[in-house]
């Protein structure tokens, strides 16, 4: 609601556009870190980028160096992080910017914990930037479109991703 | 020792504590007492302790940013010892916020040069309350009113991990500016 009232006095154009994202955290951006002009080289159409604005703004607000609240090392004395970044790169899982990060981990996910610290370190650092942050969240997408990210079903794109095949679901191809 | 001797020598302390007297009144005079509020004069609860790299509300150099209807404002050069980060679309600095862990972090402020947006997210429930740590914390960085706060591009958010329901709205604004959102 507020959001309307800035656009409509903001000479800057606003932030956000009122079709194709959903609310909130969902919205397609138009401004900052997470404005999906910003991907359309990388994730090669308007289409792709405009859902990658949405994960994105999901995942980090736009916070280029966003720090996971929730992906969190339990067994790590100082409690760190081990996603980051403005699509949440999971470093357990991921390389960036050529750094195998997973190498920097004994475990997965939450149990994970840092058996080389200045790898972990470089690591973040990476994936704090932009470049090194799209860069992996493209190559993601590629892969897998939006499965990976938690965000893709609450912004309903997992859905909208899924295999070209998925209208044969529920139809028996046996006789 | 005579005694036109005596009263020469007493002349002189007498002159090198009035110098003493009024080089310790004037450094006084220009030191701002520690943790206020340069804006207000008012007591800044977080000391020092939230503006790391250098940058404080009381720093000699000034920055001019946009509000959001693209009139300029000069308030302290709160880029001054900090690293941009570099993007094809513009410089973006991190003013304050985790490393590593979010732990004993309430939220954390972005700031884009490109279009003169501080980005807050809150990261820690109470959400409300993370809020005016922000508001706080912006108040004593550019030494401006809340008044003078409500004209900026000062984007207010959280994410669902944080908070789902309050995931929902773009921006929350600032608590003391018209439109915000009520929080917890």
């Amino acid at each position: 609601m507020r959001r309307q009232d800035k656009e409509q006095t903001s000479k800057k154009g606003g932030g956000t556009v009122g079709t194709g994202g959903g609310p909130g955290s969902c919205t397609v951006k138009t401004s900052g870190a997470c404005s999906y002009t910003n991907f359309v080289a990388a994730f090669g159409s308007e289409a792709a980028a405009k859902q990658a604005s949405q994960i994105c703004n999901a995942e980090s607000g736009g916070v280029v160096q966003a720090v996971s609240k929730t992906d969190i090392m339990r067994n790590d004395p100082q409690k760190r992080a081990f996603s980051f970044g403005l699509f949440q790169i999971n470093l357990t899982q991921h390389a960036v910017g050529g750094f195998n990060c997973p190498a920097a981990f004994n475990g997965k996910n939450y149990s994970a914990t840092v058996k080389n610290e200045s790898l972990y370190r470089q690591c973040v650092a990476v994936a704090k930037s932009v470049s090194g942050n799209v860069q992996e969240a493209v190559a993601t997408y590629k892969r897998s479109n939006w499965r990976e990210w938690s965000t893709g079903k609450k912004c309903g794109l997992a859905e909208a991703e899924r295999s070209p095949l998925a209208f044969l679901r529920g139809v028996s191809l046996m006789p | 020792m005579t005694k036109q001797r005596l009263y020469i020598v007493i002349g002189a302390v007498l002159v090198l504590v009035a110098i003493g007297v009024f080089v310790a009144v004037m450094y006084l005079s220009n030191k701002a007492p520690e943790g206020s509020d340069p804006a207000t004069g008012s007591t800044n609860p977080f000391g020092q302790m939230l503006t790391p790299g250098g940058v404080s509300g009381t720093g000699t150099g000034t920055v001019t940013i946009s509000t959001e209807s693209g009139e300029s404002v000069q308030v302290p050069d709160f880029k001054k010892g900090r690293e941009p980060l570099t993007t094809p679309n513009g410089n973006y600095y991190n003013l304050y916020g985790p490393e590593y862990s979010t732990e004993g972090f309430t939220f954390s402020v972005q700031y884009g040069e490109m279009d003169s947006q501080f980005l807050v997210m809150l990261i820690s429930e109470p959400i409300g309350s993370a809020r005016t740590d922000a508001e706080a914390y912006l108040r004593n960085l550019l030494s401006l009113s809340d008044q003078e706060l409500c004209e900026l591009n000062i984007d207010i958010s959280v994410t669902p991990d944080v908070n789902e329901a309050y995931s929902q709205y773009s921006d929350l604004g600032l608590s003391f500016c018209r439109g915000s959102v009520t929080l917890p």
